[in-house]
């Protein structure tokens, strides 16, 4: 299939460590996937688009140091929708493939933005993928589900897909390369974006982190602490099945019945799927 | 009423004993505690009056079966004492009924096969959570198939929509639950925190114009919370319209029963075109699954004497290898396989255990396995105890049948 162009989103986030902004992992990891993807197929062009200011260019020249040679910055100006933003300009540029990650850093993290900006474009979204192909008829993507499931799809163009934390681990940035790209600054000085922005969702607010409780096993509320220790810490004690001088074969069959009961075990006429309960 | 008198009773003869025995002690609440502790002693009173069974010297014994299977002689010949009646009154739990809910909560659930997983109890409780049980509100859980334990889960009414969880893009099952919540009026959508649930819960919200909680931690009827990404903030969302809830962090066990009756919902689930088509599972071995969220483990311990063929087993059953941190410290497999304490936690449907003797530490990792098999040679192992079933016979015989008998059915 031919992939014409891809558009990365990437942002930044602030390290909690040192204050400083650096690049999200999540966003560096969708970059790994589309340069490992552009090293297998040269003829595909790949876009990067952060939006922001210039405040953000030493997050941005981490990415740079991935191997991206270019990064088109978006200048937002107060007030104005990211969405709205984003989608005109993906509009004008006319991409076949669009790849983030699947939640942001900083601010709510609810992983909401592809949505709206599928929304926006009414092109489809495929979450949490941790491997492209692309083959001669389709481009092949990999979900990472529970249990180890990993499903397939096959997308057509153009689709925006969210890039999951399974996906494999972003490359670290090189100095030189990081000095040598360029950031190209669009500013959106046609008011018309501004003046139609829909008003952003409300987000929630933020506070400091809280340490979450986890929940009380018992159902009881009034429970003892004596009760309520003995229910977390109380073995079967007689009350499974034991088995005494059974044979290995009879053992052996038993258990295979068991696991074909769950659904884990194949038989000769079914197919097998990891972790699926039948 | 007859339960607060005979507690009120009670509790007076109790009190009148322990202060009889402890002269010493001035306050009569202390008193009262050390009562508390000892109520299980004091399995020789009626529940109704307070006073001791009368035994009657010349009836005959009677035999009871207690929780061990062993038979027990039964001192109070047939009547019931105060904690055995205390713990039947606990036992029985009272059905939450609800006739006319003033609003509704839905729980839209993620099981394809008839059993709930705990994304989906999680999911229950989550609606309970907001829903309450005294405001009125029903939690309606939606799902593909008829599944079973809805009582026990949470759920007032359950409504079954076909296709709920198709994972091709080719249905619209974001539109019909739109227009659920505007036929219903409900004012909140809970979803499984699974890959599908999650990419559900973010195109509803969408849809709505909401921003959607995902992995919230607390939840109320009004508010909730999630953690931010980089683990900093917690944010706080005013009105819970959509939500996902964090596995661990709600209760999913309930001191009621619920009616799960069905519920009439003159929906059918919306085309829409396929521009994303579903090619399928892919088929991965087994031993690549991370061991915390592997579904079927096969451990081994260190009365396993041929380990080739416990690798060769694993192989041939698509099973995940683990071990104990005895097999792991002399090498047989890498320390990533290790189940314990100090090891990973197995969260398996089915988990078989070859030939070890269930150490505290490593039931500790075995804590959330649904389902345990033990194979041992010695019948007083510990995991014994833990397991559903237990299979005393040698560990290397039974994985020769084992790998003989599934080459045979798969071949």
């Amino acid at each position: 299939m031919k992939l014409h162009s891809i558009g990365v989103l990437l942002s930044a986030g602030m390290n909690p460590a040192n204050g400083r902004m650096r690049r999200s992992p999540i966003d560096a990891q969708a970059l790994e996937l589309v340069l490992m993807l552009r090293e297998v197929n040269p003829a595909v062009t790949l876009e990067a688009i952060h939006i922001g200011d210039m405040s953000n260019e030493p997050a941005l020249r981490e990415y740079m140091g991935m191997g991206l040679e270019a990064v088109t910055l978006l200048e937002q100006g107060p007030g104005s929708d990211p969405v709205a933003l984003l989608s005109d300009y993906l509009q004008s540029r006319n991409m076949d493939l669009i790849v983030a990650g699947c939640a942001a850093l900083d601010a709510g993290a609810s992983g909401v933005f592809p949505y709206q900006l599928s929304q926006a474009l009414a092109i489809p979204v495929l979450p949490d993928v941790t491997a492209l192909v692309v083959t001669e008829h389709a481009l092949v993507a990999k979900q990472a589900r529970e249990r180890g499931v990993r499903q397939n799809f096959e997308i057509g163009s153009p689709a925006i897909i969210t890039v999951s934390p399974l996906a494999p681990s972003s490359r670290l940035p090189a100095y030189v390369r990081a000095r040598a790209g360029t950031i190209t600054t669009i500013l959106r000085d046609d008011h018309s974006v501004m003046g139609q922005a829909v008003p952003a969702l409300r987000g929630p607010t933020l506070r400091p982190s809280a340490p979450m409780r986890k929940a009380l096993a018992s159902a009881d509320p009034n429970a003892t602490a004596e009760e309520r220790l003995r229910a977390v810490t109380a073995l079967k004690d007689g009350a499974g099945d034991l088995h005494e001088g059974m044979q290995s074969e009879q053992i052996a069959s038993e258990i295979l019945a068991r696991l074909k009961q769950v659904g884990l075990h194949r038989s000769k006429t079914s197919d097998f799927a990891t972790g699926v309960e039948k | 009423m007859r339960e607060t008198t005979a507690r009120r009773r009670f509790s007076l003869a109790r009190l009148s004993i322990e202060l009889k025995r402890q002269r010493g002690r001035k306050d009569w609440r202390e008193a009262l505690r050390f009562a508390e502790v000892r109520e299980e002693r004091l399995d020789n009173r009626l529940p109704s009056t307070g006073q001791r069974i009368r035994k009657d010297p010349w009836a005959i014994r009677r035999f009871v079966t207690a929780a061990s299977g062993r038979p027990r002689l039964d001192e109070n010949q047939g009547a019931i004492g105060y904690s055995a009646f205390r713990k039947r009154v606990r036992d029985s739990k009272p059905t939450h009924r609800l006739q006319d809910p003033s609003g509704y909560v839905i729980a839209v659930l993620d099981s394809e096969s008839g059993k709930l997983n705990p994304l989906d109890r999680t999911c229950l409780a989550a609606a309970r959570q907001i829903a309450g049980l005294d405001s009125g509100v029903a939690v309606l859980a939606l799902s593909e198939v008829a599944v079973a334990g809805l009582e026990e889960a949470g759920a007032d009414r359950f409504s079954l929509i076909p296709g709920l969880r198709s994972t091709g893009h080719d249905v619209s099952v974001e539109d019909t639950l739109s227009a659920l919540v505007r036929q219903l009026d409900c004012q909140s959508v809970v979803f499984c925190d699974s890959t599908i649930g999650r990419h559900s819960a973010r195109t509803l919200a969408t849809k709505i114009g909401v921003v959607p909680a995902i992995g919230a931690h607390e939840l109320g009827e009004h508010c909730c919370v999630a953690r931010c990404g980089a683990g900093e903030c917690d944010a706080v969302y005013d009105g819970v319209r959509v939500v996902t809830a964090k596995e661990g962090f709600v209760s999913t066990a309930f001191s009621f029963r619920f009616e799960a009756s069905a519920l009439e919902i003159g929906l059918s689930l919306l085309r829409a075109d396929g521009a994303i088509k579903d090619l399928g599972a892919e088929n991965t071995p087994a031993d690549q699954i991370p061991l915390e969220e592997a579904p079927f483990v096969l451990c081994g311990g260190a009365g396993i004497r041929d380990w080739s063929l416990f690798n060769r087993v694993a192989a041939q059953l698509n099973a995940t290898r683990a071990g104990t941190r005895v097999v792991c410290d002399k090498g047989f497999l890498p320390r990533d396989r290790q189940v314990g304490a100090s090891g990973s936690s197995s969260t398996a449907t089915v988990y078989i255990a070859l030939g070890l003797s269930g150490a505290v530490q490593h039931l500790q990792g075995i804590e959330s396995c649904e389902e345990v098999i033990a194979i041992n040679i010695d019948s007083a192992a510990p995991i014994v105890k833990r397991a559903d079933t237990s299979y005393i016979a040698d560990a290397d015989e039974v994985m020769a049948e084992l790998f003989r008998q599934s080459l045979e059915q798969t071949q």
